[in-house]
């Protein structure tokens, strides 16, 4: 067995390192980071069919947004707070993979 | 007519059919490095042992001018053929015809052979090589699919289902695999999704290629959906006949018996075990050096590899082997690996294949994504597998168990039949750092030197618990033995169980943690 120890790594249980391989996906997995209310993301690809909203405009809790279509619906995004808009990231027709930044709030 | 004529009438009539979708579409079958349908059911099956059922089958169909098309047999060949000298119901769809689309008929063909499985108590085996729903069918061709998924749930536990994925098998129609126990995959010819690439390019924008988004690498390493990843055609029906030869026909009888072999010498415990409890070594070293000639045929092998699932035989007899595999993600249990031991405990407790749990293990998995991914809800399942099973239940606890994981590893408390430990067992509420840290918080955290103090708490605990005696004298472990005993402890263990009968309180069914 020492004789494979080289493309061990470490992994701890309870403050105890263990020595041991990965699986592709524990070695692939994504270091936690906390959901930013202001970044709105898309949760499923699609197509952004409207932005309904500009770059520096006051909007009111779910006020509409943006309208993007995913699976064939038309989904509207409303304002989850009132707030000003900081950035716009995409434009109207664009399509969009799941997870990419759509629309920044100050 | 005369008989003569009439029995060359029929050999014509049969032949005809039997070239199914004709000699260019086998051709192109064959190009694409696949077997022609029945080319697939000779290597299988024993030589002249197939016996057609449904060869005259016609569709039904007479919309968009199928009125006016024959599909021979209707796609699908089925029918009964034996393995090792033993009847199994099989079907194999033709892709020479129509795609292998399936239509009502062509599913009816495959739902007979199913009933009949059921009803003999013989295994099902299916040949997948369908381009999917037979469209000018309509609903009538879902009504198949519909069938046929209710049969594969009714068949479960009843009698071994085998699908074998040699073509592309997308859409409604990977749910029937999916039903089943154990699906085999081929490289660069299995497919399997429920949505195809050009769908997911239209939808959604993302281009993927077939291979990558379900190929056979993909099923066997990160989905898991299938359970034998194989190079060739061939080398699936090899694996296949393996696989039968460990497991009984139908939940009415046992596994076949065969003469019993020793391991062989070259798996010797003491050079696999490293001292020290951090480091890792290859469970299957072990359990190769406890089973017959050291044969041991391991299932989902690329898959959630933190723990090793398989067929063994003890004494001739099959066992159905969970092993803690420290040599990956120090053997913890997570969201996949307890899914993969569940459902395999669950299939041997159907069968009637006694357990055999060897532990190794410092307990579940943290992390956020485990959190997230539910390791609570998955987790559970292992519990709820091993506490449900009423097989012969038999632990060996090798070095670490702690917390969480030593209940969930075929513990006593979950109705274990016989625990064994090695004398290397550290059977524990959690590993010595960890406790000394948070037993001793408050002393290492005002001593002058913290450090000093940690590792002689560690030290003292490690002294005191980090062993299998303190379990032992609780009773939760039965004996303490010498590893070089293991074998002969486990063979006394399984006939000793050979009459067991575990009744429980009559209900409909449990609700698992799914």
């Amino acid at each position: 067995m020492n004789d494979n120890n080289k493309d061990l790594e470490k992994i701890v249980v309870d403050d105890t390192v263990y020595m041991t391989k990965l699986t592709p996906k524990f070695a692939e997995r994504k270091a936690y980071a906390p959901r930013d209310p202001k970044k709105i993301y898309a949760v499923i690809p699609g197509v952004i069919l409207d932005i309904t909203v500009n770059k520096g405009q006051r909007v009111k809790q779910d006020q509409s947004i943006l309208v993007f279509e995913a699976m064939k619906m038309r989904n509207t995004i409303k304002a989850p707070f009132d707030g000003t808009i900081k950035s716009v990231k995409k434009s109207k027709g664009e399509r969009v993979a799941k997870g990419e930044l759509l629309l920044e709030f100050e | 007519m005369s008989l003569k004529s009439k029995i060359i009438e029929l050999f014509t009539r049969k032949e005809k059919i039997s070239t199914g979708g004709g000699d260019k579409a086998i051709q192109k079958q064959v190009a694409m490095g696949k077997l022609p349908a029945r080319e697939r059911l000779k290597v299988l099956l024993d030589p002249n042992s197939f016996h057609e059922t449904d060869l005259f089958v016609e569709h039904k169909c007479e919309e968009f001018g199928m009125d006016k098309k024959q599909l021979p047999a209707d796609g699908v060949i089925t029918g009964i053929g034996s393995v090792h000298n033993r009847p199994v119901s099989v079907f194999a769809q033709d892709f020479t015809v129509a795609g292998g689309s399936l239509g009502l008929m062509h599913a009816r063909k495959i739902t007979k052979v199913m009933d009949h499985a059921v009803r003999m108590g013989i295994p099902l085996i299916g040949i997948n090589d369908s381009g999917g729903a037979r469209i000018q069918e309509g609903v009538n061709s879902l009504a198949g699919y519909g069938e046929i998924f209710y049969r594969n749930t009714m068949a479960s536990g009843i009698v071994p289902q085998i699908s074998v994925i040699l073509g592309p098998c997308a859409g409604g129609a990977v749910y029937s695999p999916a039903l089943t126990d154990f699906v085999f995959v081929v490289d660069k010819i299995s497919k399997m999704f429920i949505t195809g690439p050009e769908v997911i390019k239209t939808v959604l924008g993302e281009e993927i290629s077939m291979e990558d988004l379900g190929g056979a690498r993909v099923q066997t390493e990160i989905t898991g959906n299938a359970h034998f990843y194989a190079e060739s055609e061939m080398e699936c029906f090899e694996q296949i006949k393996r696989l039968l030869s460990f497991i009984p026909w139908s939940n009415r009888e046992k596994a076949p018996l065969v003469t019993p072999k020793m391991p062989r010498a070259q798996f010797d415990v003491e050079r696999i075990i490293p001292a020290e409890t951090t480091k890792p070594y290859d469970i299957r070293d072990v359990i190769k050096s406890i089973c017959d000639d050291s044969d041991f045929l391991e299932i989902q092998e690329k898959w959630a590899a933190n723990i090793v699932i398989g067929f063994a035989r003890l004494n001739g007899e099959t066992v159905g082997i969970i092993g803690n595999q420290p040599l990956v993600l120090a053997g913890v249990l997570d969201v996949d690996s307890s899914d993969k031991a569940a459902r395999f405990i669950r299939y041997c407790d159907a069968f009637n294949i006694p357990l055999v749990t060897l532990v190794d293990l410092p307990g579940y998995l943290p992390g956020v994504d485990q959190e997230h991914a539910g390791v609570i809800r998955h987790g559970a399942k292992i519990l709820y597998a091993y506490s449900e099973a009423t097989v012969p239940k038999l632990t060996v606890i090798l070095r670490k168990a702690y917390g969480g994981g030593y209940i969930a590893m075929c513990s006593r408390h979950l109705g274990a039949d016989f625990v064994f430990a090695w004398p290397t067992a550290e059977i524990a509420v959690m590993g010595p750092e960890g406790a000394a840290n948070i037993i001793f918080r408050g002393e290492i955290a005002a001593a002058k030197d913290p450090d000093t103090v940690r590792k002689q708490k560690v030290q003292e605990y490690t002294e005191k618990f980090a062993n299998p005696y303190v379990a032992a004298s609780n009773g939760h472990v039965d004996s303490v033995i010498n590893p070089y005993e293991t074998r002969d402890a486990l063979i006394y263990a399984l006939k000793a169980s050979a009459n067991k009968l575990e009744t429980r309180p009559n209900k409909k069914h449990g609700i698992p943690p799914f």
